[in-house]
């Protein structure tokens, strides 16, 4: 389950936060805007898992993957 | 207009840019250009209502897409306007080239509707269109817009852009954007990164498409299933919507020069990356 959850923690995170978002939106319309739209994936996948994380006792399973900013290996 | 379309575009371009472009075109920029077509056109294009009384103009469609009114913020000249003030501003190459090609593919894309966009404005106010669909800003609003825009096909255009967008899904992964959309634009990225982890940078990143694929969804499931409008795929549909369009359309001009306009901006783009560096602020300078 932890191995699982950590490998498709982005599709995980994606598909159920797209799913509440449809549902909510189709019946308060006024949410599919271009501001709300965008920024509710991020909020989501800024704040879920560690959320999840924290719930179920896991460790964060990259070092350093919860600091600010692009990886520094790849990032010029 | 397009809807989810103005989404999917971002990542079909990104994804296609040609081989010589790559790494040197800001993915924010390009977002950002697209946006502000809507962003200066449609404000107050659906106008409010108010206890009653509906206020706003009496021909949205001239207001958003002609002139006199805000028909200009789609057009080519919009583009080469906001990308020299941004020049000017900043001297950066990607957000510059960005900015220029974000409006471009908006405008272009917006052909598709029965009202169309003045594509060679101020040179002429004609509009383009090969009215494939019927243009929807109307009193009647947003959610009429809507469901008629997803009931016609404008629906079909945003399926085409998503499936030219996943053409290349390679361009939505992590490896991608660290090793693609990062170095295009490091010192916006670095900005935004001292705020945001990366896997919300990622997301920052994806969230367009994240969106536009709601939205087709939701617009799509309430129009249908929830409102129960009627299909109309046929050319210049829904025809329940009361229709708008020119009078005399003319589609095979309107796509020819469209073409005209991407291969004219993309020799600009391709003259303006020959120019010295030392025109340009470099990379390296970029706000920290």
């Amino acid at each position: 389950m932890r191995r699982a959850y950590l490998r498709h923690e982005y599709v995980v995170v994606y598909v159920v936060s797209s799913v509440v978002y449809v549902a909510i939106a189709v019946n308060v319309k006024f949410l599919l805007n271009w501001i709300v739209g965008p920024l509710w994936p991020i909020a989501c996948m800024w704040f879920v898992p560690p959320l999840v994380r924290r719930i179920a006792g896991w460790d964060d399973p990259v070092p350093g993957a919860a600091r600010s900013g692009p990886s520094t290996e790849t990032a010029p | 207009m397009s809807w989810a379309a103005h989404q999917f575009e971002y990542y079909a371009v990104q994804g296609h840019l040609p081989k010589r472009w790559r790494g040197k075109i800001s993915f924010l920029a390009i977002v950002a250009g697209d946006q502000t077509c809507d962003f200066v056109g449609k404000l107050w294009s659906y106008g409010i209502d108010v206890g009653g009384r509906h206020i706003g103009p009496d021909d949205p469609e001239i207001w958003h897409r002609g002139w006199p009114g805000l028909g200009f913020s789609h057009s080519l000249f919009w583009g080469f306007l906001l990308a020299g003030l941004v020049y000017l501003a900043t001297r950066s190459r990607p957000w510059t080239l960005g900015i220029l090609i974000g409006v471009t593919i908006h405008v272009v894309t917006d052909i598709g509707d029965s009202i169309g966009t003045m594509l060679l404005f101020p040179f002429s106010t004609e509009h383009f269109t090969i009215g494939a669909w019927s243009y929807g800003v109307t009193p009647g609003g947003r959610n009429l817009d809507a469901a008629a825009y997803y009931s016609s096909l404008g629906f079909v255009t945003d399926v085409l852009w998503l499936g030219l967008a996943l053409t290349n899904w390679r361009c939505l992964t992590l490896g991608y954007w660290r090793t693609q959309i990062v170095p295009a634009d490091p010192g916006a990225w670095r900005w935004l990164g001292r705020w945001l982890p990366e896997r919300a940078l990622v997301t920052l990143y994806r969230s367009w498409f994240i969106y536009g694929v709601c939205r087709l969804v939701a617009w799509t499931f309430w129009a249908h299933v929830i409102e129960h409008h009627e299909w109309d795929l046929s050319w210049g549909g829904p025809a329940w919507l009361p229709k708008l369009e020119l009078d005399h359309p003319a589609p095979w001009v309107a796509g020819l020069v469209a073409i005209a306009c991407v291969a004219f901006v993309a020799v600009i783009i391709d003259l303006l990356l020959r120019l010295p560096e030392r025109r340009w602020r470099r990379l390296e300078e970029a706000p920290p």
